[in-house]
């Protein structure tokens, strides 16, 4: 489990808080989306929970341990996919596997198994013994998921993992975050694609200038909106006109992303909802 | 309205040659200001320096070749000497630029012709070399001009040949480039590329080196020195045998008349047909070329038979946490060209460099070896080889840039649960393998040398590496006291890096240093042994006590 307690974020070369008391918790056995638009905060967030960034307040625990007091024994609870594959092209993808998996401490036997199984089921299993410069962005997607899976974490971070992969990689991805959150294990994505959270997520947060303007189910999203809406003909209104009409899945997604968009321009205008 | 090519031309000179100044704002701050009135005066001590040197050169050579009623040999040793320079740069420049950013493929789907593609990368080549041909002319043609007062049309008739000189070894360069891009798959593999371009680079530093050491041991002997630039000698021939040089000189021996200006006419007609029948003719090659510049060849293994591991020896197999960050610092480092090649590199290319030295000022160092022959005999028989190898031990910059050069990667390991001590031990311990190396290279180069004895070789090791330590531990501090986080190029995080500049200064000063307090302070011949090692063991000691705090500290607060 990963609970955020209150914390910002201001950079050193900024004046504006790019995280504001942020405040989130998110349960094991669940798929967590978090969405936002393009700098919202959603990297600066997942980089504080990681303890890749220090927080300017705040309090970061994972499942109970502080990332503030004990960072070492917090980050091995943690598996995280970065928004950015293309850190080492001048490794191969097995020193990249080794590294992850000695800072991790994971056995031998263990991390060849793991790696088998992932590096299978994402089709890059000839590729494991390529320097990582000569694989496409989708097949370093593919590597930094099997990268951090190799110590089986419990709290497993991706930070916009769909981008790149093909369709049959993100099929794979969503069933691993469904097999692991039956498992009781937590799963915390971030995604600037409605379609996407609502097809994988159990709950989801949404953040707008650092701030969380929602946090909850897709039916609750729709249940607030229209209740903010009070049967209008806003965005809410619109959706539940083109469910009542038996109206096609692209209607519905395009209904359930101007909801986001209307939610999110709300939050620019007045606050949050 | 610009045409394209000239569109095209200036982006690729200003995305090149993209000087950002600071804004007002940020010149209100005092690190701004300190860095860029810093770089301002380095730059200006570049120019000055390399302006002594000519401007010594030419003075002695005139002094030399006057007596004779020579003189005029000076501008066509100067028109040589700028040609044979921007030759070599065409071709290295032309090589190292040839898909330097990527950004060409992106050119490509824009509606360019190819000869308009390849002139304005020519213009771009051309635009470097012109900058160097210009500086070595005006100084030539400053000392003439003030020495023999000659007509307004020398002026004009030499600054035309300055930016025709760069024109035809421009040309000739693509001529030869394009085609050799075409024909072969090594040639479009950027780290081939990469290599060639920095052992010719090497090669031309190290040639350049001699030319320039050479002419300076002659600095008091104005006969010598015109011995370089009479009509028989090998500049003098060169210079006549290619034309454009001949061009240059004749334009300025025959400023009085229309036969100068023609002359000078002549070489720039001739460069600009030239570059651009190469530009026509060889367009469309370049464009293939460029398509297939960016090919990779991804080594595919076959799939493992059914029942047995994928993994080959070796892989997937757990080691120690600290083993395995020290092979990732060395790996990254190693790898990537332009790292390789101004870091640990510089452990052959230092002596090789020092060998040029000795052989272009023979009979200087034979004076000088004479003079210090008795140092030798005493301490100077260890504290020599200590300096060498001290200095080749922390000269390879791996310290002083081990934070910056991992500035992407930052987030991600800050995610890892990587103790900073770790971290930081990793990348002291690389750059002290290549220390110890480094020593051991410049201790050997001295040993050989002055005949070390085997005790004095063990003493000089031992002294080298203490110092070679508190140096790498000193960069590292710097590096990771100020890092260079951001950046697009790992050539920005290397060779461009402040704290490998200080740090190279700082080795070089104490090295001097420590030679000058030899020479001052009259101690037992191990005294100086004790005493420095002892000096630098304390900065060694201090650093344990309190660097790793230091860096735990900075390693939090980081904002990559």
């Amino acid at each position: 489990m990963i609970e955020l307690s209150g914390i910002s974020k201001t950079y050193a070369k900024s004046d504006r808080k790019a995280v504001d008391s942020l405040s989130l918790t998110i349960p094991d056995g669940r798929i967590f989306g978090f969405l936002g638009p393009n700098g919202a905060g959603k990297t600066t967030t997942i980089r504080m929970l990681c303890g890749a960034l220090e927080p300017s307040g705040g309090a970061i625990l994972i499942d109970g341990i502080s990332m503030r007091e004990k960072p070492l024994a917090a980050k091995r609870r943690i598996g995280l996919v970065h928004d950015n594959p293309e850190l080492f092209n001048r490794l191969k993808a097995y020193e990249y596997l080794d590294f992850v998996g000695d800072v991790f401490g994971v056995s031998t036997p263990e991390r060849r198994a793991r790696v088998e199984e992932y590096a299978a089921r994402f089709s890059l299993s000839d590729s494991i013994g390529s320097p990582i410069g000569s694989l496409s962005r989708g097949m370093k997607q593919k590597l930094g998921i099997i990268a951090s899976l190799i110590h089986d974490p419990h709290n497993w971070v991706l930070d916009e993992p769909m981008v790149g992969l093909d369709p049959q990689a993100a099929f794979e991805l969503k069933a691993i975050m469904r097999e692991r959150t039956k498992a009781g294990k937590c799963v915390f994505f971030s995604t600037h694609v409605m379609e996407v959270a609502e097809k994988v997520c159990d709950e989801l947060a949404i953040i707008n200038k650092g701030r969380i303007i929602f946090e909850g189910t897709i039916p609750a999203l729709r249940g607030r909106m229209a209740a903010a809406d009070a049967g209008g003909a806003g965005p809410e209104g619109a959706a539940r006109e083109s469910a009542a009409a038996g109206a096609t899945a692209d209607t519905a997604n395009d209904s359930l992303e101007r909801l986001f968009l209307e939610l999110v321009d709300s939050s620019n205008g007045d606050g949050a909802l | 309205m610009k045409s394209r090519f000239l569109s095209l031309a200036l982006l690729h000179i200003k995305s090149t040659f993209a000087f950002s100044l600071p804004t007002r704002e940020e010149m209100r701050k005092p690190k701004t200001i300190l860095k860029t009135v810093g770089i301002g005066v380095g730059g200006l001590l570049l120019l000055a320096d390399l302006g002594f040197l000519f401007v010594m050169m030419n003075l002695t050579m005139y002094a030399g070749l006057k007596p004779l009623g020579l003189q005029g040999m000076l501008l066509l040793n100067a028109a040589t000497t700028a040609s044979v320079l921007v030759f070599i740069m065409a071709f290295m420049m032309a090589l190292s630029m040839f898909s330097s950013s990527g950004a060409e493929s992106g050119f490509l789907v824009l509606p360019f012709t190819p000869p308009e593609l390849l002139g304005a990368k020519m213009v771009l080549v051309y635009f470097s070399e012109a900058l160097l041909g210009v500086f070595i002319l005006i100084i030539a043609m400053a000392i003439y001009g003030i020495k023999e007062g000659p007509p307004a049309m020398f002026y004009l008739n030499g600054l035309l040949s300055a930016f025709a000189l760069p024109l035809l070894p421009t040309a000739l360069a693509y001529l030869v480039i394009v085609p050799l891009m075409n024909a072969s798959k090594l040639f479009r593999n950027k780290n081939f590329i990469l290599y060639v371009g920095g052992f010719l680079g090497m090669g031309f530093a190290l040639a350049f080196n001699f030319y320039i050491q050479s002419i300076t041991s002659k600095f008091g002997n104005p006969q010598a020195a015109a011995l370089f630039a009479n009509p028989e000698s090998m500049m003098a021939r060169l210079g006549r045998a290619w034309l454009p040089t001949w061009l240059a000189w004749k334009a300025f021996d025959g400023a009085a008349s229309p036969l100068g200006f023609l002359a000078a006419l002549g070489n720039l007609g001739l460069g600009l047909g030239c570059a651009a029948g190469v530009a026509a003719l060889l367009g469309k090659a370049y464009v293939r070329s460029l398509q297939a510049y960016s090919e990779t060849s991804a080594a595919k293994k076959k799939p493992a038979a059914a029942g047995r591991s994928v993994f080959g020896r070796g892989m997937l197999v757990r080691r120690p946490p600290l083993e395995s960050l020290v092979a990732r610092e060395i790996r990254l480092m190693n790898r990537e060209p332009m790292y390789l090649l101004n870091g640990p590199f510089v452990m052959i290319l230092m002596p090789a460099l020092m060998a040029v030295i000795f052989a272009a000022q023979k009979e200087a160092l034979k004076e000088m070896s004479a003079a210090i022959a008795p140092l030798l005999q005493g301490p100077g028989g260890y504290l020599v080889p200590a300096a060498f190898g001290a200095f080749l031990g922390s000269s390879t910059s791996i310290a002083c840039t081990a934070v910056s050069r991992d500035a992407k990667a930052l987030p991600w390991i800050r995610s890892l649960p990587i103790a900073p001590a770790k971290y930081f031990a990793a990348k002291l311990l690389h750059a002290e393998v290549f220390a110890v190396v480094g020593s051991l290279i410049g201790c050997g180069a001295g040993v050989a040398l002055f005949h070390t004895a085997a005790l004095d070789a063990v003493i000089a090791l031992l002294l080298a590496n203490i110092i070679s330590a508190a140096l790498n531990m000193g960069g590292l501090w710097l590096d990771t006291a100020f890092p260079r986080i951001r950046w697009d190029n790992p050539i920005a995080a290397m060779k461009q890096n402040p704290n490998a500049v200080i740090a190279i200064l700082s080795t070089m000063g104490l090295v001097g240093g420590l030679v000058a307090a030899s020479l001052f302070l009259k101690l037992p011949r191990y005294g100086y042994a004790m005493l420095y090692g002892s000096v630098f063991m304390a900065p060694i000691l201090a650093w344990f006590r309190f660097y790793p705090r230091f860096a735990a500290r900075r390693y939090a607060t980081m904002e990559a």
